[in-house]
């Protein structure tokens, strides 16, 4: 046996051992870095729920602010105004004077327009108010509202046979729909929005169009508040949210909400 | 012969990849094209031009290929990057190295085969390295995703497969059965090609990130 054939064993045990050696580091390697892929999806996880909680907390906050914002509306400025709106109309028996009375007349409608827009911000603002009336009506009394003002025409369309969703449900999509409405008149000016709610079934499709000045859904800056409200509400509902928008060419929301009923 | 050529179109198969894919690859992919570019250019002369004394076209080469390799690590990990590591010690070493072998007056066989296992001990120093800095960096990624992981896994598996084969290479070749070992390493040679033209592959399908 040569000095040559000697050597050959212990080679061959010194590559199996360098390679044994590196499989095994190899292995460990990829079976830490799982754990710590786990572990870091897990803190993702958790840092989303407790993000999301907070801000269902705050939109329940909000909620509540709503509900008393509409309940002080209704009970005490309303009456208030009503109170004054009589006052004014049993005025109008003891004047002789026709120029303050027509002045009188004047200011007693505005005063009935006022108290009106009032008591629509106080009902829309109420959250058992779409309980009450059902969506689809919450919806057209919000878009008669927006009409009124003569600035954008804004329109509903209701494909298929409505259904309820419950109270909890048929709040968050008027909520959604409310701050779509907001921001497309805040941030678009457009001239016309179009709002399609599409009865199926299993589901319940919304599509909120408006012809405005659109925006980038890559650059999300303070104002995409609005928008993440609208996720987490969709969030919420267990709903599908697509915000589709292009500069200068409109905007279109779509929700989905699945029929659990 | 056959064997060699399969060897050939094996590299110059992923030597391709890296070319076509080569705008879109991150500096690491870049840089393995050229080290297989070197490879393949090596092969060729050693081949053909040099064909009865290719020793000293396989030193120079794997000289090279061993730069490229150690720039690679530098460019591709930030602990590897910061202290320059890479850079310093490729050309150090063979500095060094090649000083020592001409003082010594080693023969041309025993240097190539000291410089395999200078560069088989760097390289798997810097695999060592390079996983270190993979296991501590917090990735949203899942590390079977990152292009760098499996550059380093082949290098590091073909360097412990090969590294005391290449580094006993002398006194391998008057062994009886010696041709066993070159199919052996000719084997190892073939997936380290073809993985990395697989790799840089990938890189353009989007199935692979980077580390960073």
């Amino acid at each position: 046996m040569g000095p040559q054939n000697n050597i050959l064993p212990i080679i061959l045990l010194s590559t199996s051992i360098l390679f044994l050696f590196s499989t095994s580091l190899v292995l460990f390697f990829v079976v830490q870095k799982r754990k710590q892929y786990k572990h870091v999806i897990e803190k993702e996880r958790l840092e989303n729920a407790f993000k999301n909680q907070l801000l269902q907390t705050e939109l329940e906050v909000q909620e509540q602010a709503f509900k008393y914002m509409s309940e002080e509306i209704h009970d005490n400025i309303l009456q208030g105004m009503g109170s004054i709106k009589l006052q004014l109309h049993s005025i109008l028996y003891d004047i002789r004077d026709e120029d303050l009375k027509n002045k009188i007349t004047d200011s007693n409608d505005l005063l009935g327009k006022a108290i009106n827009n009032l008591r629509n911000l106080s009902h829309s603002l109420n959250n058992s108010y779409v309980a009450n009336v059902g969506l689809i009506e919450a919806i057209e009394k919000e878009i008669s509202y927006i009409n009124s003002t003569k600035q954008t025409k804004c329109s509903l369309r209701v494909k298929g046979n409505d259904y309820n969703l419950g109270a909890e449900k048929e709040l968050l999509i008027f909520r959604i729909i409310q701050e779509a409405i907001s921001n497309a008149l805040k941030h678009g000016k457009p001239r016309s929005i179009d709002i399609a709610l599409i009865y199926r079934p299993e589901k319940l499709n919304i599509k909120i169009k408006d012809d405005g000045a659109g925006f980038d859904t890559s650059i999300r800056n303070s104002d995409g508040i609005g928008l993440n409200n609208m996720s987490v509400r969709a969030k919420m509902l267990n709903g599908k949210l697509d915000i589709q928008s292009v500069k200068n060419s409109g905007t279109s929301i779509y929700l989905e909400v699945a029929n659990d009923k | 012969m056959i064997y060699k050529y399969i060897y050939l179109s094996i590299i110059s198969i992923s030597l391709v990849i890296g070319i076509v894919n080569y705008r879109i690859l991150n500096i690491g992919g870049k840089i393995l094209t050229a080290y297989l570019l070197s490879v393949l250019t090596t092969e060729i002369l050693a081949l053909i031009v040099f064909k009865t004394d290719n020793l000293l076209v396989y030193i120079t080469g794997c000289s090279f290929q061993y730069a490229l390799v150690l720039f690679y690590f530098n460019e591709s990990f930030s602990n590897i990057k910061k202290r320059n590591l890479g850079l310093i010690t490729a050309p150090l070493s063979i500095f060094i190295f090649f000083i020592i072998t001409h003082f010594k007056g080693i023969p041309t066989r025993k240097i190539y085969e000291y410089l395999i296992l200078m560069e088989g001990f760097f390289i798997i120093s810097f695999c060592l390295m390079a996983y270190y800095y993979l296991l501590v960096k917090d990735m949203s990624t899942q590390i079977l995703r990152v292009f760098d992981f499996w550059i380093v896994s082949l290098l590091f598996l073909f360097w412990s497969l090969s590294y005391f084969y290449w580094g006993f290479s002398g006194i391998i070749f008057h062994y009886k059965y010696h041709y066993v070992i070159y199919y052996f390493i000719w084997v190892v040679n073939c997936i380290l090609y073809g993985g990395i033209g697989y790799i840089l592959y990938s890189y353009k399908k989007g199935k692979l990130g980077t580390a960073e």
